[in-house]
């Protein structure tokens, strides 16, 4: 799905246009980001004012049931919104809430943890017990109930070790690629977004500030310079390089990769 | 030099005869991939769970108030002035002093502009000063941080880290936890520990412990950029040590 918001003003935004593309992973970077997600997530828009598209069709006030359940946003920190500690239990009553049409509840959430890498023994346990990671996960799963075509993840890979990070990546890349997803990643570590999006949205005091491919932007918009916006460390490093050594070495974004490019340039 | 707190035969979660001590004035750093036990120790050693298996330097920890255990940023009071405030009311301080207290903490945390606001206008970073400031304004002896810069960005990391820098010049222990290395390398002095499955696999100075970069990756945590980048550079043999400085790097390299 794609999304457009076109001269949208908000009590954080003033004049935001920009358009997410459909099918592609695209990362928000800078101040208030997890603000903008929840915007696009059509959960704080009270005093929104402006125009949105979802695969062209405008948002009206009167039309918001149709999109409701088509976008989906995983916080950064597991909000329990029905007070209770049974993760099973908790899972049912989501659905309901959410009004999710299910034939059969176990099987609808034995799918969607499957997708995720859960065992099925988490049902049985208590979310208060459950591990970072766990929590993580099981906030995926619960996203994906609903078979949204948007799915916002606000900081998604805070606080998981490598092994953890990676699980997480391959479930991100499989939904785009296989499942055409639209995936919006907010982080405010540029490392993270250069690594896993293909498309960025830089914002800089409630505005955008750059859009675009996000190995472009990167390294070539002038104005993150300009407004000191701290960018990727690898990317840092090669125009560093560029700048006091007139070498120019390829994009890389593995340091493995960079080694052996100032291997062959420096030997 | 002298314990702070010991952490004696422990035996819960992954621990199994676990020890650990903490040395007065000093920075430890724990860090571990995910379920590796960072948070439960931390807990441990706050006192909140297995009392037994602790004991305090009676001389620095004389009572429960000498502890900060700083875990999470809820916060029970609607301002940032009243966050501040309430443990020093709680000790029955006259308002002048406490305003003083208040302002000075304030002052350190580079959040004076923010004192009268509102905590659910302020920022992740905001947030997570206020909350250090709740803690350190009752001066304690030991100071307990479970993952505070989780949500930051890397130049908040680094502010974070100067300000429990300073922290150490005033007499506070720091214990910190953290699921990523990037703050770790804004630390001077601080003894690092890598904790997997409840055991201690790697413990020293940090860039010391930081240079096993093998191990580091097999206990799941990512190397910081620079600290990478100089470890793999030395397998070429192009450089002989672990370099922080891009720019003096690059003069290196292309001397």
């Amino acid at each position: 799905m794609e999304i457009k918001f076109s001269h949208v003003n908000s009590k954080d935004f003033t004049d935001i246009s920009f358009v997410i593309p459909k099918g592609e992973i695209t990362g928000i970077y800078g101040e208030d980001g997890d603000k903008l997600l929840k915007l696009i997530s059509l959960k704080a828009n009270e005093d929104m004012k402006g125009i949105i598209y979802f695969d062209k069709k405008r948002k009206l006030r009167s039309n918001y049931y149709l999109f409701k359940n088509d976008i989906v946003l995983v916080e950064a920190l597991f909000n329990n919104l029905f007070n209770v500690d049974n993760v099973y239990e908790y899972f049912v009553l989501y659905i309901r809430d959410k009004k999710i049409e299910v034939k059969d509840n176990l099987e609808k959430i034995k799918g969607a943890l499957k997708i995720v890498g859960l065992d099925d023994d988490i049902l049985d346990r208590r979310i208060s017990t459950l591990s970072f990671s766990e929590l993580k996960l099981f906030q995926f799963a619960l996203a994906f109930l609903s078979n949204p075509k948007v799915i916002l993840l606000d900081e998604p890979f805070r606080g998981l070790d490598l092994s953890k990070e990676k699980k997480l990546v391959r479930i991100i890349n499989r939904l785009q690629e296989k499942f055409l997803k639209t995936i919006v990643i907010y982080s405010n570590n540029p490392n993270y977004l250069y690594k896993y999006t293909n498309y960025l949205i830089v914002l800089y005091k409630n505005k955008v500030l750059a859009l675009g491919n996000t190995s472009d932007v990167f390294f070539d918009n002038k104005e993150l310079t300009l407004y000191k916006i701290k960018k990727p460390d690898i990317v840092e490093f090669i125009l560093l390089v560029e700048e006091k050594k007139k070498v120019k070495l390829p994009r890389r974004k593995s340091v493995m990769d960079l080694i052996k490019d100032i291997y062959w340039n420096v030997k | 030099m002298d314990n702070v707190v010991v952490v004696q035969n422990l035996n819960i979660g992954p621990f199994k005869k676990f020890n650990f001590e903490v040395l007065l004035n000093s920075l430890v750093i724990i860090t571990g991939s995910n379920k590796s036990g960072k948070s439960l120790l931390l807990k441990v050693m706050a006192g909140i769970i297995n009392k037994k298996g602790i004991t305090y330097n009676k001389e620095v920890i004389s009572s429960d108030k000498d502890i900060a255990y700083f875990y999470n940023t809820s916060f029970n009071f609607e301002t940032v002035l009243e966050t501040l405030r309430y443990p020093l009311e709680r000790l029955e301080l006259d308002d002048e002093a406490i305003m003083k207290s208040v302002k000075d903490m304030a002052k350190m945390l580079k959040i004076t502009k923010i004192l009268n606001s509102k905590i659910e206008d302020l920022n992740n970073y905001e947030k997570v000063k206020v909350m250090l400031g709740s803690h350190l304004i009752s001066k304690p002896k030991l100071l307990l941080l479970d993952d505070p810069c989780l949500y930051l960005s890397p130049l908040e990391k680094e502010d974070f880290m100067s300000i429990i820098e300073q922290l150490r010049f005033m007499g506070i222990t720091i214990v910190l936890a953290c699921s990523s290395l990037e703050e770790v390398i804004y630390t001077l002095n601080s003894t690092l520990y890598v904790l997997n499955n409840g055991d201690i696999v790697s413990s020293g100075d940090m860039l010391t412990v930081l240079s096993n970069d093998s191990l580091i990756n097999k206990v799941g945590l990512e190397l910081p950029f620079m600290v990478d980048l100089s470890v793999k550079l030395e397998y070429y043999n192009l450089v002989s040590n672990i370099n922080m400085n891009p720019l003096g790097l690059v003069e290196h390299l292309w001397k």
